[in-house]
């Protein structure tokens, strides 16, 4: 762990914080999915129209957070194909990419800034900064704002101070609002009219932020178990949001007009904080320890088994579904010190194959 | 454990009744000095700080120059900021820094930062290269780097002042007197730079890198008579830097200050017994990261005798005391407290033409169990006559590294029954001496055993683990050379190092490292200094090479830092007129307007200058 190394303890402390998982924007599969079918007739917009996208956290300060492609045709992969102003990788700990209208938005934790980059070249296209983008972590369109959850400082204590969602007016890519939330804000998904954001703070928030994107106004917190996390959409309509709870942890469906917890599922062990869901929207999967679960959406009780389990797992750092074929994605980052690895096991639990990211696998985009 | 107890001290025993029987024949007194390192490290490399390098750079921090001197690389975070060096091809925390006999490296992180020791701190700049943990303790793998700050100047005053680029400020100050049998030697310095240098290739000023550092140096002596004599050396540093950060990152706010004050009190007698040094001292190391405090606070004691049996042969005998502190935060509501003892002992002879030395030394450190630590060395004049000299040097060797006091109390991570990291290591090399011509070569290797990572575990929670072992091996040569063409004196030095440094085995979750070198650490590396003098004028070129450096466990391409030529010149005039002396110099910084990486991500400055004026008086011709 050569990035304990760089200055007094207070890094390994940092490290830890980043060693809690990052999990993608589902919601982004419907905006890109419906693109993609509009798009069929036309001309190829460009090399990396479709595919799919892993996102590379990189060494923690290296500046050395990259994007992969991998040909989900061909079954080629291609490193590092997004290049920031410095000419030779995204940047540093990249953290997640949400697509809006052909442009990829890249959201660097370590450089506090969005990148944003032509969405099938990656060519570059330009940044977004502001001084109350610190430490961003993901990013949802709703129209022409976009939504970016943000950390922001620690106090001397560690302690996450003001934690916010940004409000990103995409015509002039100026932040417009901030609205503050509770501390530790992670995923945000677009659920019915509403956002959602998760307040994980590693278990000691327990709450998830609603925002009207009418109004661009705090709604109100949702009470969860503590820790929430991955968030994912299912064929109703309903928002399921993974927790880290108190002994173990817990999915809860949430009505996204009610905003009532309708169900909590008591998971019996404690699970990653990614949540993916399968292509008919039917089905949530998440993981732990390298064993991979599948639960329907209209289960009340967790599966005692594995759906699989991944022996030769050195960390699992992302979990995602190709919704076109219900693949199973989960990245492997076993120190951060060398490039990751990418598992893909078929819709039915069996192992298609791997190939190789950049170092830190966190997220996983599907076009 | 008894056992090399026992082996220990049969090993003194074995002196003392040398010594017995060498001073029933040994009536008359004898004058017993201290012998060097180098004469107790006999077969071993020592490199000196160039002493125009010295004097002209001193306001740069060592990690900084030490690069022009010897083939070695530092890992530098930025521009003046952290600096972890690479000996041998062995990571920052193994190679020990030591100031005034005492170790400073820091105990909760196991490395020294080169950035917080300022050049003008010291009289006396030094390196021993390979392994020499029977002299020097836990963390000698790579090397050790030797610092003495006892003065020792003529000038009774004198005043520095630099102006650089991009806000760049140094101030220093130094002063000495002698009243009957007290004297004292202080020193005082400051150094700042705005560093805002514009990153290459890039429309942009580097933001958020500003740093200062200051500090005081005292060496005071009270002689109490020709033989005995009481020495004071404080030195108490204050760094305070922004961090920073990687190119193109916004918003950056992390600032950290180091605070060190260091003491040590001696008392040194020599006698027709022999010479002997009893010693204490105190060392408070404070870090401040974004206003979070963490200190380690050390009280040290020891007391060494050296000695002459039948003549000849030298014998030492010492004994460390360490007692340690660790009030961080991070290691729960009890600071931990351990304690070290180090007992050493050294022999050396010299024969005809066999300088020869053994070391031994057993630590015992609270919940770790140490190995003993042997060291054997000789260098052997393989021919001689008027003209040159042949000399074969060789040394083998036994080290530890103790595990850091993080890898051991850090809450929830740190092991407390972590083994020490062991290294078997092994060196030859050739000298050859014609007049000012000087050629050497030399092979290493070593073998690091149980070399701790942290490694992540169940819910990826990273714990130090002994799961690496880590095989070092390479080749170094080095030319020098000095002649005098009428009224010029020409003078050059080159130096270039191989080194492989592989890891054999580690954890699973590091698999990609196994047969690769390790990170930061070049396979090629040179250094070159140049000189040429004409009366009171001397111009001087220094040069460092770094080969490629892979920044990725799996030496992955396009991770890897490009190989880089470095060079920095200077231009000096110097003026005496009878105790008053002026000295004048220009440094143009990165001639070549390199485009380097020290670490990844982290911009350097371009073509950068430094004007230097100074001004000393000396003592009175007696």
């Amino acid at each position: 762990m050569n990035n304990r190394y760089p200055a007094a303890p207070a890094v390994t402390h940092t490290f830890k914080a980043f060693a809690t998982l990052r999990r993608m924007a589902i919601l982004v599969l419907l905006v890109v999915s419906l693109w993609a079918c509009k798009d069929d007739e036309q001309a190829p917009k460009g090399k990396f129209e479709h595919g799919a996208l892993v996102i590379n956290e990189g060494a923690f300060g290296g500046g050395n957070g990259s994007i992969t492609y991998y040909n989900t045709t061909t079954g080629m992969a291609e490193q590092n194909i997004y290049r920031n102003v410095i000419g030779k990788f995204a940047g540093d700990v990249t953290q997640s990419l949400t697509i809006h209208d052909d442009k990829a938005y890249i959201v660097l934790n370590g450089d506090n800034k969005i990148e944003i980059a032509d969405a099938n070249t990656f060519e570059r296209l330009g940044t977004i900064s502001d001084d109350a983008i610190v430490q961003p972590r993901y990013l949802e369109v709703v129209g022409n704002y976009a939504y970016l959850t943000v950390q922001g400082e620690y106090d001397a204590n560690y302690n996450l101070v003001e934690s916010s969602v940004l409000v990103i007016d995409l015509s002039t890519n100026k932040v417009i609002k901030k609205l503050e939330t509770d501390k530790g804000v992670e995923n945000i998904v677009h659920a019915g009219n509403y956002l959602f954001a998760s307040n994980y703070y590693y278990g000691q928030s327990s709450t998830v932020t609603v925002i009207d994107p009418a109004t661009n106004a705090f709604v109100k917190y949702v009470d969860v178990a503590s820790g929430p996390s991955g968030m994912a959409v299912d064929v109703n309509g309903k928002l399921w949001v993974i927790s880290q709870g108190d002994e173990s942890s817990v999915l809860t469906r949430i009505n996204p007009s009610t905003f009532e917890k309708e169900t909590t599922i008591d998971l019996g062990l404690s699970a990653d904080t990614d949540l993916a869901i399968t292509p008919d929207k039917s089905s949530l999967i998440y993981y732990t320890s390298g064993r991979v679960y599948k639960i329907a959406i209209t289960a009340t009780t967790a599966p005692s088994t594995p759906f699989f389990t991944i022996a030769d797992l050195g960390y699992e750092y992302a979990l995602g579904v190709d919704p076109e074929n219900g693949d199973i994605w989960v990245g492997d980052a076993p120190t951060f010190t060398a490039d990751g690895k990418v598992f893909i096991y078929g819709a039915d639990g069996k192992s298609k194959t791997t190939f190789t990211s950049g170092i830190g696998p966190t997220n996983f985009v599907f076009k | 454990m008894l056992l090399r107890l026992g082996f220990f001290l049969a090993f003194i025993t074995t002196a003392l009744a040398a010594k017995a029987q060498g001073d029933s024949v040994l009536l008359k007194p004898v004058t017993v000095y201290g012998l060097p390192d180098e004469k107790y490290l006999a077969g071993s490399q020592f490199y000196t700080l160039d002493s125009a390098l010295q004097k002209q750079q001193d306001s740069r921090h060592l990690g900084e120059i030490l690069a022009f001197q010897f083939p070695v690389y530092f890992r530098n975070y930025g521009n003046g900021m952290l600096s972890g060096i690479s000996l041998r091809g062995t990571s920052p925390s193994h190679t020990a820094v030591r100031w005034n006999g005492i170790n400073i490296n820091s105990f909760s992180l196991g490395q020294a930062d080169f950035s917080i020791l300022p050049t003008v701190a010291f009289s006396d700049v030094k390196v021993h290269a390979g392994g020499g943990s029977a002299r020097y303790g836990s963390g000698a793998f790579g090397g050790t780097v030797l610092l003495s700050s006892v003065g020792g100047s003529s000038d009774i005053l004198s005043v520095s002042q630099e102006v650089g680029s991009y806000g760049r400020y140094f101030t220093s100050l130094k002063g000495a007197f002698r009243i009957r049998k007290f004297s004292s030697t202080s020193s005082l310095y400051r150094v700042q730079a705005q560093n805002d240098f514009p990153i290459p290739h890039l429309n942009e000023r580097q933001p958020h890198a500003a740093y200062w550092q200051q500090g005081i140096v005292e060496h005071a002596q009270y002689t109490i008579s020709n033989a005995r004599r009481i020495t004071l050396d404080y030195w108490y540093n204050d760094a305070h830097k922004e961090i920073q950060p990687n190119l193109g990152s916004n918003n950056n706010t992390d600032e950290q200050d180091d605070r060190n004050h260091r003491f040590v009190l001696s008392y040194e007698q020599n006698t027709a017994q022999g010479f002997s040094k009893i010693t204490g001292g105190f060392v408070d190391d404070r870090i401040v990261f974004n206003n979070n405090l963490t200190e380690i606070v050390r009280w040290i004691g020891s007391a060494s005798h050296q000695f002459v049996v039948a003549e000849s042969w030298h014998v030492s005998g010492s004994a460390e005391w360490n007692h340690i502190i660790g009030k961080i935060k991070e290691y729960g509501p009890t600071s931990p407290v351990e304690d070290r003892v180090d007992l050493a002992a050294s022999v050396q002879k010299d024969f005809k033409n066999v300088a020869w030395s053994f070391n031994l030394r057993q630590p015992f450190i609270t919940h770790v169990s140490a190995p003993l630590l042997p060291y054997i060395g000789a260098d052997v004049v393989l021919f001689k006559n008027a003209k040159q000299t042949w000399t074969l040097s060789a040394n083998a060797s036994k080290n530890f590294r103790a595990p850091t006091l993080n890898d051991r109390y850090w809450q929830d991570a740190g092991a407390r029954d972590l083994l020490p990291e062991t290294s078997y290591a092994a060196e030859a090399g050739l000298t050859w001496r014609r007049q000012n011509f000087n050629v050497n070569t030399r092979g290493f290797y070593q073998w690091v055993d149980q070399w701790i990572q942290w490694v992540p575990g169940a819910q990826g929670v990273y714990r130090p683990r002994n799961v690496k072992q880590v095989r070092t091996d390479g080749v170094e040569a080095g030319i020098e050379d000095r002649v005098k063409i009428g009224p010029v004196v020409l003078q050059g030095k080159v130096a270039y190092q191989f080194t492989q440094a592989i890891t054999e085995k580690t954890d699973n979750t590091d698999i990609a490292s196994v047969g690769k070198q390790l990170i930061y650490t070049p396979v090629h590396t040179g250094s070159g200094t140049f000189g040429v003098l004409y009366g009171t004028w001397s111009l001087n070129m220094f040069l460092q090479y770094s080969g490629t450096r892979f920044t990725d466990a799996a030496n992955a391409a396009m991770y890897a830092l490009d190989p880089f030529l470095l060079a920095d010149m200077s231009l000096n005039k110097s003026y005496a007129h009878g105790q008053h002396g002026f000295d004048f110099s220009v440094q143009l910084k990165n001639v070549f307007a390199t485009d380097y990486q020290l670490y990844s991500g982290r911009a350097m400055p371009g073509r950068n200058i430094n004007f230097k004026i100074s001004y000393h008086l000396t003592r009175k011709q007696q």
